[in-house]
């Protein structure tokens, strides 16, 4: 997963996908989880609107979702 | 439609979720197709409720008209919702008419076959006071805003519930891909045709809402209509 994958995909469904990013978004204060914008807006759309660095959220998002893929592949 | 598109209508809905295929045939076999031009209405505030519908495609207003004569917009309706469904398993006459806003195609049982429906396969059962249930919270929700929110807030809520049904990504934002009125929209924010007139064209102006697209609204800037939804 690259940083401009992962900033182009929709936040509705980088939730679906990996709930464990929700956190994520909990922890920066944004409205993602359960807003009726989130399965239209694309992460770097929601970046933006939040004033925050689209290299670090994007960093931030790809290493949970690393991290539960290797435990994943672990069990 | 023959029987495999009706299932496919049916699939998507929840009322007939959890249900073995086969099942989900016979619920299909005993549907009757109502469609509906725009314009029209499905049927009248006050008749006797005869039949229980599911929409297929389209888009419905649920109008209701008020004791001293007022007409107020209730909700909008699209795609896998329940028509009619409270009034028949209550047995009272319907609570208010559904107008097509677009072609629209409904299934219909008729209300002893939608009982009968509901003792052979509970599931349906089940899945409608789940379904009646949300229809509840919401509308729970919408009397919180009456009670305790600025108007504003509670223009942005009905809005991004619009989205939420049906909303769809265009150019330049979030479209609501149907004609909601300002009229439709101060009856159902319980507030004056000139404020949400007042509040619209202000947010037009700082460009949260955008020139209309086919005179469907477009949100350009989600995200601060959802801030003001949110405010305290």
């Amino acid at each position: 997963m690259t940083q401009s994958e992962i900033l182009s995909m929709i936040v509705g469904d980088v939730m679906d996908r990996w709930p464990e990013t929700v956190e994520i978004f909990h922890r920066r204060r944004m409205a993602c989880p359960g807003c009726a914008m989130a399965p239209f807006m694309t992460v770097a759309e929601a970046a933006r609107s939040y004033d925050l660095s689209e290299r670090l959220f994007s960093e931030d998002l790809i290493a949970t979702i690393g991290a539960s893929a290797r435990m994943e592949t672990a069990s | 439609m023959d029987i495999p598109a009706r299932m496919t209508v049916l699939e998507r809905v929840p009322l007939f979720k959890g249900m073995a295929p086969a099942d989900r045939e016979a619920v299909a076999r005993e549907a009757h197709e109502r469609p509906l031009k725009k314009g029209d209405a499905l049927f009248q505030q006050g008749e006797d409720a005869a039949h229980n519908y599911v929409m297929g495609w389209g888009r419905l207003r649920l109008d209701q008209t008020t004791p001293d004569g007022q007409n107020v917009v209730l909700r909008y309706m699209g795609p896998g919702d329940l028509v009619g469904t409270v009034a028949v398993l209550r047995r009272i006459p319907f609570p208010a008419t559904p107008v097509a806003i677009e072609d629209s195609m409904l299934l219909a049982w008729s209300a002893g076959r939608t009982a009968d429906l509901m003792t052979r396969f509970p599931a349906i059962a089940l899945n409608a006071i789940e379904v009646i249930g949300g229809r509840v919270e919401e509308l729970q929700e919408r009397l919180r805003e009456v009670a305790t929110h600025r108007v504003e807030r509670r223009i942005a809520s009905t809005l991004l519930r619009m989205v939420r049904q049906s909303g769809r990504r265009v150019e330049g934002g979030v479209e609501i891909p149907f004609v909601v009125s300002r009229n439709d929209l101060a009856e159902m924010t319980a507030t004056t045709l000139h404020t949400v007139s007042r509040t619209l064209a202000a947010w037009e102006q700082e460009g949260i809402l955008s020139g209309k697209r086919a005179s469907h609204l477009v949100i350009a800037q989600p995200h601060r209509l959802v801030e003001i939804a949110e405010q305290a």
